[in-house]
């Protein structure tokens, strides 16, 4: 750690506390139900995703002019500790923008309001797709609610696919045809490129997806793993089939991506799909002249179901100190319900949860590929989604650094199967006592 | 963390010096104190104090959202007894250290002896030299790295003209990531080369003139005359960089997209307390983390000083 980190962890430091015993004698006075000022909003994302909340804000406005609005933006690296900080001096902003895996997280230590008494007349639910608002249920309260609807999926790079004379996999193709699929992309490509990129060490965004085709989870409600030795080890010899194949490409090709979606396999030109959420498509198609077009991930015939469900894309919380909660909700309802919030915000955070309303919208092409996948999963091919709570319990992010570990471990031949998946068992076992 | 601060530290040691000498009267002290008040009110407010609230974190389950709660030395205990990535990290550290500082410092002094040899326009050579000090900590510099040593990067393509038909990504091969890392902090050799030419300049002439009547060479020289007086700056330059190497951060940060990957190869000590503190929120195990760290540091200097009295020379010295 450099000085300047150094610094600004203390500066953090003292500033929270001091900002913490500010706002802990700003409580005791406070209360007042003002009809009118200062709504904070938080969220990260990109420039174009920041020039959109300012219009809502305006639009906002205009129908309550007894409100402003003022932005708390942050990219994706730095919001969250960001928003933690502001949240630990008391002075978060009221609406706060979340990933995924953080709602239950800031749900456990009450930095989120309890939304159930909202839920109706002060926010409709009801055009919204089944089950989604009860995947926020944290210990028996709703504390979240998605911005839009989700799903996992798969991205392909069809002009590429259409030059080898193949066509988009059609959604419910098996891992069978995946592979074969796959292989004969890197057969017909001279240079290094292959027909699936690897992205087995992904445990949310991938794993996920296979595990619940045996009807398994990947933690049960109270915690603990919801999967065993064989799934893992079935798993790890599935990728390891993939590559030896020449379906996949090898560990030190695929240790060259990132996370982020500039530096996929796919943008980077050396894979012709991505695994990843369907939401991403339109940022993801912004970055290459190819066209990409979404479908499932394989599936497995003689499973339990598709795999898929409809999950929430990203997520926002109301600060639960803050005086402004009942504004918060109608700006929330603004931006979920009315027309005119909904038309603004189109697919940037996701499908439109108001059905009526996305229905009615017109997208962008990419966006329009993404609704329709959505509805697809929603509609057709879709199982009952996982809780937040349960998809993100405490010790999740031990669990996948554990997990990203022992499938590289076994990717770069650096450990066996049995080995890989005893130290993932013995790390996440440990880390999920530990959190418990 | 920051035991050394080598330009700000400086500031009272000057102010002692001149009362020292000349024993000002009562008002030029006020006034010192008072212009360097700026730098007091930093210490205390921005170093010490959290300093110190960092140490009373790591006695607790801290994690940001909530209240700290006191849990004595559990934190501690972890990390020893079971927390295998710590070792890890500790291990890569190590690694970087032991073999980036010698490397560089060698490097440094290497260049910093040919240009001693009174080139004309010096000056050139040594900003030129100087300048991926000022570059190397960047985050383009960082980012460019991995370009640089990527699988497609410049490198190979050196590689690959001479020969060498499928070089590996040598950022992504968990054998030789952290070596791109190492190279890149030899890379940064310019302020150890700058101290070394200054400590070079030092060296009276005579010494040479009379050694090469007495029939040295140029070898001989350097080993008998050269090292020997040189000895107080080589010193001065293991601590330093031996300090500035166990806090290295932002090349491994961007390098391996703040995962310390591939295979936790290039996982710093102070990337995992970083990810420990702002991407798992637990702020009291990284508190305990850092405090870990300075004790480490501390140790290193330490037998740094204890060992330097075997083989530093000063000259004003008996020895």
């Amino acid at each position: 750690m450099n000085r300047r980190n150094f610094l600004s962890l203390g500066a953090i430091t003292v500033g929270g506390a001091a900002a913490g015993t500010l706002a802990a004698c700003g409580t005791g006075a406070g209360g007042s139900t003002a009809d009118g000022g200062e709504l904070r909003v938080a969220q990260y994302g990109s420039a174009h995703r920041m020039e959109l909340f300012e219009q809502l804000f305006t639009a906002y406005s205009q129908k309550n002019p007894d409100w402003s609005l003022a932005l708390d933006a942050a990219s994706n690296d730095a919001y969250l500790d960001k928003l933690a900080t502001q949240v630990s001096g008391g002075n978060a902003p009221a609406v706060m923008g979340l990933f995924h895996n953080a709602v239950a997280q800031f749900a456990r230590q009450n930095a989120l309001v309890e939304l159930d008494p909202y839920l109706g007349d002060a926010l409709d639910t009801s055009t919204f797709t089944d089950g989604i608002v009860e995947l926020g249920r944290i210990d028996g309260q709703v504390r979240g609610l998605s911005y839009g609807d989700n799903a996992h999926g798969v991205m392909y790079d069809v002009d590429r696919l259409e030059s080898l004379g193949l066509t988009l996999p059609e959604p419910g193709y098996t891992w069978e045809d995946f592979l074969t699929f796959s292989a004969d992309i890197t057969r017909a490509v001279d240079e290094d490129f292959y027909g699936t990129e690897d992205r087995s060490s992904q445990l949310d965004q991938v794993f996920k997806v296979w595990l619940l085709q045996r009807g398994k989870y990947a933690y049960t409600e109270s915690g603990e793993l919801g999967f065993n030795q064989t799934d893992l080890t079935d798993w790890l010899e599935l990728w390891q089939m993939l590559r030896d194949e020449g379906a996949a490409p090898p560990a030190d090709i695929t240790a060259e991506a990132g996370g982020t979606f500039d530096s996929s396999a796919l943008i980077r030109g050396y894979a012709a799909n991505h695994l990843t959420y369907a939401n991403a498509l339109a940022s993801m198609q912004a970055l290459t002249p190819a066209t990409l077009r979404l479908t499932t991930n394989p599936i497995d015939p003689g499973g339990q179901g598709s795999g898929h469900f409809i999950r929430g894309s990203n997520w926002v919380g109301v600060y639960s100190r803050t005086e402004h909660a009942d504004a918060a909700v109608d700006f929330l309802d603004f931006v979920l319900n009315d027309p005119d919030g909904v038309a603004i915000l189109g697919a940037e955070l996701g499908a439109p949860p108001n059905r009526e309303l996305r229905a009615e919208l017109e997208y962008s092409e990419p966006e329009q590929d993404f609704i329709d996948y959505i509805d697809l999963v929603t509609d057709e091919i879709g199982e009952s989604a996982i809780p937040l709570a349960q998809e993100f319990p405490p010790s999740w992010s031990d669990v996948n650094t554990a997990f990203t570990a022992a499938v590289e471990d076994h990717r770069f031949g650096r450990s066996t199967v049995e080995e890989s998946v005893d130290r993932f068992f013995a790390t996440a076992e440990s880390a999920i006592q530990a959190s418990a | 963390m920051t035991t050394v601060v080598p330009t700000s530290e400086r500031a009272p040691e000057t102010v002692g010096g001149v009362q020292g000498r000349g024993r000002r009267s009562g008002p030029q002290n006020v006034w010192a104190y008072v212009f360097l008040s700026p730098w007091f009110v930093g210490l205390l407010v921005l170093t010490a104090g959290p300093m110190l609230v960092s140490l009373y974190y790591s006695f607790t389950d801290f994690a940001l959202l909530s209240e700290p709660n006191w849990i004595g030395t559990a934190n501690y205990e972890r990390m020893f007894f079971q927390d295998a990535r710590f070792w890890a990290a500790l291990g890569v550290t190590m690694r970087y250290v032991l073999i980036s500082v010698p490397l560089q410092l060698a490097f440094a002094l290497l260049v910093a002896v040919m240009l001693n040899r009174g080139l004309r326009g010096l000056s050139v050579y040594r900003a030129l030299y100087y300048l991926p000090s000022l570059l190397a900590g960047s985050v383009a510099i960082a980012v460019l790295w991995r370009q640089v040593f990527g699988r497609e990067g410049i490198v190979n393509v050196v590689l690959q003209a001479i020969g060498w038909a499928d070089p590996p990504s040598w950022i992504a091969d968990p054998d030789t990531a952290l070596y791109t890392l190492i190279l890149l902090r030899v890379w940064e050799f310019g302020s150890p080369m700058v101290i070394f030419l200054a400590g070079l300049r030092q060296i009276p002439r005579e010494y040479y003139e009379a050694s090469s009547i007495d029939g040295a060479g140029k070898v001989r020289q350097f080993f008998r005359i050269t090292m020997p007086l040189l000895t107080p700056v080589i010193f001065l330059n293991v601590i330093l960089q031996l300090i500035g190497a166990f806090q290295a951060f932002n090349s491994a940060f961007i390098i391996s997209n703040g995962t310390g990957g591939p295979l936790d190869s290039t996982l710093f000590y102070t990337l995992y307390l970083y990810q420990e503190g702002f991407t798992n929120f637990r702020m009291g195990y990284a508190s305990a983390l850092a405090w870990v760290l300075l004790v480490i540091i501390g140790i290193f200097t330490a037998a740094n000083f204890l060992v330097g009295r075997y083989w530093v020379h000063y000259e004003d010295s008996d020895r």
